[in-house]
């Protein structure tokens, strides 16, 4: 068998980086060991710049089918790594000096190494194994804080779930293994079983056992009760990456095994993914609406987004011919679109929430009142991002919804008129404590009276969300090259 | 046209967020109320130079588009930067400069508690920049995303600087009644452009749109449809009865500039989104909505007569007699004729005038009295008889009496009702009673007016007021106040002055339904 290393490079790269911050952080001692950081950015912009080429490439494949890399891929590998650079950005003042300062970069980027091999697989073992990669190292780093009791909770309610899930998404490939006999996307869809009349009972079964794994893994109601607890009591800028790169690649898995694995059974699996979509983007909303500290705010808010970047999938799923490619560009493109500001307001509201943790570690969201007063910029860019969130212009969300809305109407079936009107109608709800932080930050009095001084942020935090600020105003107002960039992610069946 | 000319709208736009931008992020050492004042002054004051530079460079008898820009913006879906004037959007465009202006002298004399003078011009010139790029946009997405600029800052602006008490809930319940609104204008825009054929491809653009509408593209179910969610979101803007309820609480607990710039500028985005949007659009949806939508006018009208007169707080006599108002130029454009859409425009542009004048006095009132209770007022003439001059000035121009600007918009509007267009001649009788009911209306407003007058300007000040020492209008509100003071009389003398401009652009829009 030939491998080819020049499409797995990312991978190597960041495996090579992640072998490397092993081995450094073993050798340097104190402040220096801030290398390891480093190290790990570099690995991941080197590893943009080494895919950047291949968005001009034709899709290939290579480990026996195993791993694919078509521009779906592609884009999505560069969300995530970008993603993955930022989170190691913002991580760096809140871990510097902490004992497991090198082991977290480590296992980060194990984590994001999951991520990159999860858009690339065509096979359930390989998506398994994706899958895995990016959890396993999560739950550790959940428990990194050893002495404080809720970083405690966080591992180990995150593992438990982590682990269950993993377990029935394992139960669900041996389900489908046992009726089609294959556990390739494209092998399961051709199979006999999968385009009979009557599919077996068990296929339905496998399918609701994988969108339940998947569903622990976006956060999806009612799979999502570890979320506001692990990203509470977790280092914060795991929170971070847990609310979108996990998120996201939970995502791509998904749509990748029911696009390409079942577009025979989209009659089942459009309205059940339509019906949680619903229930994931309400219940994070009337949730959010009643919590006091920020982090667990921001936990509900990314569950109501799961809810949003649901949609496309359940509409793609309400389609008459789902397998036919072309018709399904505009909902996967907007899903990409979505992913991809997403992030860029949910990684901004994490790197000022990671600026205020430093003189307040408890990040309740009357700890911001004032900030407005006491740090102008960085309560500007939150201000920001929550107006982007709420999806209101000119900042960045907008477009992210706005392009979600058209192609969930444009799809022309009734599941994705009324997912449409449920994202409005939740768009709406969730304004409510987006504006309300807004309010606090502006009009809120200080907690205690002597409290007024300004609230410093370190240098990177400030310099990581100025670029996020930049970023989400960049996409209101000319959402464009956003726009192009997520239209070249073709998803390719065949190679 | 080329250099400046091309892009002087756009620079008028964007200059109002330029100074936004500055003002918050400039550090704060340097930032004194000075600096402040003198950004949000220029940046108003540069804009509105312009939009008069344009004005006198526009070409008045042609109805089309002018000083147009369609430049690529994200052609992905579609949408393009697509901004223009026509005589319909020209006299609203250089109202919302020239009322932001006036709002920011004002401020200079009256800053509204709690002070904070960076955000609050960064928000006004944010909320300028939203209003002044819903008239100029040619665009649907790009209306959209300006309508919806508007939303945040006008909803801190009364949460914030807002009359303590009931600011917030009514600050959320402007922002949730125009949130909904908006999203079912949103799922119009977007079915017309998925609707859209234009040589293959969809289409934002309100021009194009217009085109396929007169050619008859889209299907009389669809068209009804579309009109419904549009006028959703356009009606509560308005606000036509009875999406008004939003109306009376954000006027009455706004700040003084608040209500002036939500009553001048706000309304008229809905009412101006009927006639550039929803008329040319959907003709034959808007024909079959006009007798619906002049039956609402003239409740309106009538209701929120009958409301004034029950009303004991002089700020929320006034809000309601904005729904009144603005009934009237809903009557004007369900004429879907000439005369009343003319009337409709005039209507518009007079309204914020005058309307907003009269939150300037009830603001500068209530900033001596410290309290709106009509009950507690009295003998004004005695104690500040400019004050009081002026308020029975506007009163009388608000109340229509010939010669001031407020007689022209809503003549026209009664008189195109009374002969409506020819579409629409199966519903002439009706017509011919909304014409009675909205005349009836007329006199139950010179009613409130008359009343409000005597009971705040004639008699003798109460006895609390005694031994307190009023003072009478200031330098600064004479500079903030003598613009629309001499546009109401201009206007009412020679009314002209605006009919000459929309004239060509309204006949375009009517040419449609035969009016």
């Amino acid at each position: 068998m030939r491998i080819d290393y020049a499409a797995l490079a990312p991978e190597l790269v960041i495996t090579g980086a992640a072998c490397l911050v092993l081995l450094v952080d073993l050798a340097v001692r104190g402040r220096t060991r801030v290398i390891s950081g480093y190290i790990a950015l570099v690995g991941s912009l080197l590893a943009i710049v080494l895919l950047i080429p291949k968005m001009f490439d034709a899709p290939t494949s290579t480990l026996n089918g195993l791993f694919v890399l078509d521009h779906f891929a592609v884009v999505m590998k560069i969300i995530f790594l970008a993603v993955a650079a930022y989170v190691i950005w913002i991580a760096i003042p809140p871990m510097r000096g902490h004992r497991y300062e090198g082991e977290f970069v480590f296992l980060l980027l194990c984590s994001v190494l999951g991520t990159l091999l999860m858009p690339s697989s065509r096979d359930l073992l390989m998506l398994f194994v994706s899958l895995e990669l990016v959890s396993a190292p999560a739950f550790v780093i959940a428990g990194l804080r050893k002495v404080n009791p809720l970083s405690n909770e966080a591992a180990l309610k995150f593992f438990i779930f982590g682990v269950l899930s993993a377990g029935i998404f394992v139960y669900g490939i041996s389900l489908i293994y046992g009726a089609t006999g294959t556990t390739s996307l494209a092998a399961i869809a051709a199979s006999p079983a999968a385009r009979a009349a009557h599919p077996p009972a068990i296929l339905f079964t496998g399918i609701v056992f994988i969108v339940a794994a998947f569903g622990f893994k976006v956060s999806a109601v009612p799979f999502h009760f570890w979320a506001p607890d692990t990203y509470e009591g977790a280092p914060t800028p795991l929170a971070a990456f847990l609310s979108v790169a996990s998120k996201a690649a939970g995502f791509v898995g998904l749509l990748l095994i029911l696009y390409i694995g079942f577009p025979a059974l989209a009659k089942f699996w459009g309205p059940f993914l339509g019906v949680i979509a619903i229930l994931t983007m309400t219940v994070g909303n009337v949730v959010a609406l009643r919590q006091r500290q920020f982090v667990r705010l921001l936990a509900y808010s990314s569950i109501a987004h799961a809810g949003y970047m649901l949609i496309p999938i359940a509409v793609i799923g309400s389609k008459a011919g789902v397998g036919s490619g072309s018709s399904n560009a505009t909902l996967i493109r907007s899903l990409v679109i979505y992913l991809a500001i997403y992030s860029i307001m949910q990684l901004g509201a994490f790197a000022v929430a990671i600026g205020v943790s430093k003189q307040y570690p408890t990040l309740l969201v009357r700890d911001l009142s004032g900030l407005g007063r006491r740090a102008p910029l960085p309560a500007l860019a939150l201000a920001a991002f929550l107006i982007a969130l709420g999806g209101i212009p000119p900042f960045g969300g907008w477009f992210a919804k706005f392009a979600l809305f058209t192609a969930a109407i444009d799809a022309g079936t009734s599941l994705g008129l009324v997912l449409a009107i449920a994202m409005v109608v939740n768009s709406v709800i969730s304004l409510f404590y987006y504006l309300g932080v807004v309010r606090v930050m502006y009009l809120g009095e200080t907690p205690e009276a002597q409290d007024e001084g300004a609230v410093s942020f370190p240098r990177t935090i400030a310099a990581a969300t100025a670029l996020a600020f930049i970023g989400v105003v960049f996409v209101g107002i000319y959402p464009e090259p956003f726009a192009r960039f997520a239209d070249a992610a073709r998803l390719v069946l065949h190679v | 046209m080329g250099g400046f000319a091309t892009w002087s709208v756009s620079t008028a736009v964007f200059l109002p967020l330029v100074g936004a931008i500055l003002i918050a992020a400039l550090p704060k050492q340097i930032m004194r109320d000075g600096l402040v004042y003198f950004i949000a002054m220029s940046a108003s004051a540069i804009s509105l130079l312009i939009s008069i530079w344009i004005a006198i460079n526009f070409n008045f008898h042609s109805g089309g588009m002018q000083f147009t820009v369609n430049a690529s913006w994200i052609p992905t879906i579609g949408a393009r930067f697509h901004v223009g004037l026509d005589g319909i959007s020209l006299p609203l465009f250089v109202l919302t400069f020239l009322i932001t202006m006036l709002c920011t002298i004002y401020s200079m004399q009256w800053m509204p508690e709690p002070r904070n003078t960076r955000p609050f011009f960064a928000l006004i010139l944010l909320l300028t920049t939203g209003m002044a790029g819903t008239f100029v946009s040619l665009d649907l997405v790009l209306f959209f995303v300006f309508w919806e600029l508007v939303l945040v800052p006008m909803y801190f602006l009364i949460a914030v600087w807002g009359s303590p008490g009931r600011r917030e809930y009514a600050a959320i319940k402007f922002f949730l009644y125009t949130l909904f609104g908006s999203i079912f204008m949103l799922v119009g825009f977007i079915a017309l452009y998925l609707h859209s054929n234009v040589a293959g491809h969809h289409t934002f653009d309100i021009i194009e749109l217009s085109k396929l509408g007169r050619a008859g593209a889209f299907s009389p179910l669809f068209a009804n449809l579309v009109f419904a969610g549009l006028f959703l979101g356009f009606a509560i803007k308005v606000p036509m009865w009875p999406l008004h309820t939003w109306l009376p609480d954000a006027h009455t607990e706004a700040p003084t500039v608040g209500s002036v710039i939500l009553a001048a500028v706000l309304l008229k985005m809905g009412t101006y989104a009927f006639i550039r949007i929803s008329l040319p659009i959907l003709p034959n949806a808007a024909r079959d909505w006009a007798p619906a939508i002049g039956v609402l006018a003239v409740i309106a009208i009538i209701y929120a007569s009958l409301a004034c007169l029950a009303q004991t707080d002089m700020k929320r006599l006034i809000a309601f007699s904005s729904v009144g108002h603005m009934g009237f130029v809903m009557l004007g454009i369900s004429t879907l004729n000439r005369r009343g859409i003319n009337g409709a425009v005039v209507a518009m542009v007079v309204h914020g005038l005058i309307t907003g004048m009269l939150f300037f006095i009830v603001g500068s009132t209530y900033d001596r009295y410290h309290t709106r209770e009509i009950s507690r007022l009295g003998g004004m003439s005695l104690v500040m008889p400019w004050l009081a001059g002026l308020l029975a000035y506007c009163s009388i121009a608000s109340l229509g009496l010939p010669g001031l600007a407020g007689f022209w918009g809503e003549f026209l509007a009664l008189l195109g009702s009374w002969n409506p267009a020819r579409v629409l001649s199966g519903h002439v009788t009706l017509y011919h009673f909304l014409t009675a009911f909205g005349v009836v209306g007329t006199l139950l407003t010179a009613g409130y007016f008359l009343w409000l007058l005597q009971r705040v300007n004639l008699g003798r000040p109460k006895e609390e007021w005694e031994g307190h020492a009023f003072k009478d209008v200031l330098p600064l509100e004479r500079i903030a106040w003598a613009p629309l003071l001499i546009l109401i009389l201009v206007v009412g003398i020679y009314p002209r002055l605006i009919l000459d401009v929309t004239g060509p652009a309204v006949n375009a829009v009517a040419h449609v339904f035969g009016g």
